[in-house]
């Protein structure tokens, strides 16, 4: 069986001497069983693959089992074959017993593929820091010859964007542990032009897990990172499009209003009683035209504002009060729902009162009939709900909500700045705010505000 | 002269129209709703209809041009609106009615009704 195995077989001492190898080692690799008896097994390795095989034979030395071990073995025409190794060792007899495959042509297979693929693919040999390979599609992507990485492994990380080095860098030092990698980066190619590269790593483990190569693809995604960045700057611009097209018609009406009443005026200088009403609503026209840029400005706000411990509670109510001739304008019922001992909160009071009574307003131009506020303690923080029992939100403009002049009441008295104020106003008190539709229909909005943590006045509270 | 209603559910547009209107000597009747003008204009349609497009009620400002020109075919619209939509402006020329965008000046709305109150009077003629 020795004699006619497909496989080599050999025994070697634990150190890699050889004490027999079978007829099959002629026939593969053209040394016969004399020649290598009594000689080391790592003179026949490939010099660049000697460092793991010394790290393989050192675990064979503590007993442990070698399967489809791969390096490169020298034939005595001088080329090399590829070698896959099984490998037992027998401590107490000093004797290894080892079989060994050809699969040269494995990895011939291996690069046809790789090499007609137009993804980079690599493989790095992670004891020697050493490119064991990299596809010819490294020379089109990176624009460097795959020589270069040869000579210096480091040269596809040298030419990472020095933006992204960092991320790509701790990104590396994470697959020290895992052997995996996962990364987006952008590369500059000699001639100063930037690619977008997704890359991904994975390592290649010997039966008893040690990793013997790191082996991973790379591709070019530049056009589908274009492709992204043009949608976002086209939402962009459709968000700029609702936010002026809001402006425009929250503006145009007082304006319009203005225009004639001024130009009615001039034409009625001698009739008292039109030029009265004429400043009236010239007046009325102006302070909502001023009202409507505070808005606007609260967009563009950056300090904080002031806060002072506070009982949510208490604005709950105050606001409350306040929407009390709104909620009977519109037939609904607002009920409350108050966590009692609650603790105080560092808030804007007037901008916390706004927020929620912006709510209110939502939910009773969204046809409400019973409005539930419901506070409630929460392990780290305070959290506000108003629920509604009203048309809800389509699903299709949910992603809009918070966008400054996004209505579905253009026209009707909306004017798309209730939610996006509200939401400023929660995350500058460093909350979030979240909605949802109501199983059974309706809305609920919540609102987390973080514990206080001081007592302190006038410090921005930073979350 | 002539006879014109106006619709607009702010009250300052319907107040200056109505000033300026008058001053020019016409006869001015105001609906502040769809269905206040579908109901007076139907039942005494006049020779210029003025209506913003966006009236808060269940008619805008096209239902009223379609009620009122079914009643009279001769009544001339002025269409106005802030929202001057494509859409919009495909409609009111396949009614042929004239468009006016918001904000305008009242010496731009009083030509707009003297010379649909000629083609009005041409037409009745």
């Amino acid at each position: 069986m020795f004699d006619l195995s497909l496989d080599m077989m050999t025994a070697t001492t634990l150190d890699g001497y050889v004490v027999v190898a079978n007829p099959r080692f002629e026939t593969t690799l053209g040394w016969t069983d004399q020649e290598l008896r009594s000689k080391n097994i790592m003179e026949f390795v490939h010099p660049e693959d000697q460092e793991m095989t010394a790290a393989e034979f050192a675990q064979l030395n503590q007993g442990m089992v070698t399967m489809n071990f791969q390096c490169r073995v020298r034939c005595k025409d001088g080329s090399y074959k590829l070698l896959s190794w099984h490998a037992v060792p027998s401590l107490e007899r000093g004797i290894m017993y080892c079989t060994a495959r050809d699969v040269t042509d494995d990895e011939q297979l291996f690069r046809t593929f790789a090499e007609h693929n137009n993804q980079v693919i690599w493989m790095e040999d992670p004891v020697a820091h050493r490119t064991v390979y990299v596809s010819p599609a490294y020379e089109q992507i990176w624009d460097r010859p795959c020589s270069s990485l040869y000579t210096n492994p480091q040269g596809w990380f040298d030419a990472i964007h020095p933006d992204d080095k960092e991320r790509v860098e701790s990104e590396r030092e994470a697959q020290q542990h895992t052997g995996i990698f996962n990364a987006e980066y952008r590369i500059v190619r000699p001639d100063g032009s930037v690619r977008w590269i997704r890359a991904r790593g994975f390592p290649i483990r010997t039966a008893t897990g040690r990793i013997t190569r790191l082996a991973g693809m790379a591709e070019d995604v530049s056009d589908r990172h274009n492709l992204e960045t043009h949608l976002r700057h086209n939402e962009r611009l459709a968000t700029i499009g609702t936010f002026a097209a809001g402006v425009a018609h929250e503006i145009n009406n007082p304006l319009g209003a203005i225009l004639l009443a001024a130009e009615s005026a001039l034409k009625r200088l001698d009739e008292r009683s039109v030029i009265e009403l004429a400043f009236q609503d010239v007046l009325v026209g102006t302070e909502r035209c001023g009202r409507i840029v505070d808005n606007i400005l609260k967009f563009s706000r950056e300090e904080s504002l002031e806060k002072h411990p506070a009982e949510l509670n208490s604005l709950v109510d105050h606001a409350a009060n306040l929407f009390a001739r709104r909620a009977a304008e519109h037939s609904a019922v607002v009920g409350f729902e108050l966590a009692a001992d609650l603790p105080s909160l560092l808030l804007n009071e007037t901008e916390v009162e706004q927020a929620i009574y912006n709510l209110l307003e939502n939910a009773c131009n969204a046809g409400a009939r019973q409005i539930t506020v419901r506070t409630e303690q929460l392990a780290e923080g305070v959290s506000l709900a108003v629920d509604d029992d009203g048309a809800g939100i389509a699903e299709a403009d949910m992603p809009h909500l918070f966008e400054p002049f996004f209505t579905t009441r253009r026209g009707r008295g909306g004017s798309g700045l209730g939610l996006s104020i509200t939401h400023g106003i929660v995350a500058d008190h460093g909350g979030t705010i979240s909605i949802e539709p109501r199983a059974g229909g309706g809305t609920s909005v919540c609102i987390q505000f973080a514990a206080t943590r001081a007592n302190t006045h006038k410090e921005p509270y930073d979350g | 002269m002539a006879n014109v209603l106006v619709v607009d559910d702010v009250d300052t547009y319907r107040r200056y129209l109505t000033l300026e209107l008058e001053l020019q000597g016409h006869e001015v009747v105001v609906a502040k709703s769809g269905s206040e003008a579908i109901a007076v204009g139907v039942a005494s349609p006049p020779d210029v209809l003025v209506v913003d497009w966006m009236l808060n009620d269940e008619h805008d400002g096209m239902d009223v041009a379609e009620a009122v020109l079914a009643a009279n075919p001769s009544v001339q619209v002025i269409l106005i609106t802030g929202h001057p939509s494509a859409d919009l402006r495909r409609a009111a020329m396949q009614q042929c009615v004239t468009f006016m965008k918001k904000p305008f000046s009242l010496k731009k709305i009083s030509e707009a009704v003297d010379s649909a109150a000629k083609k009005a009077a041409s037409l009745q003629r």
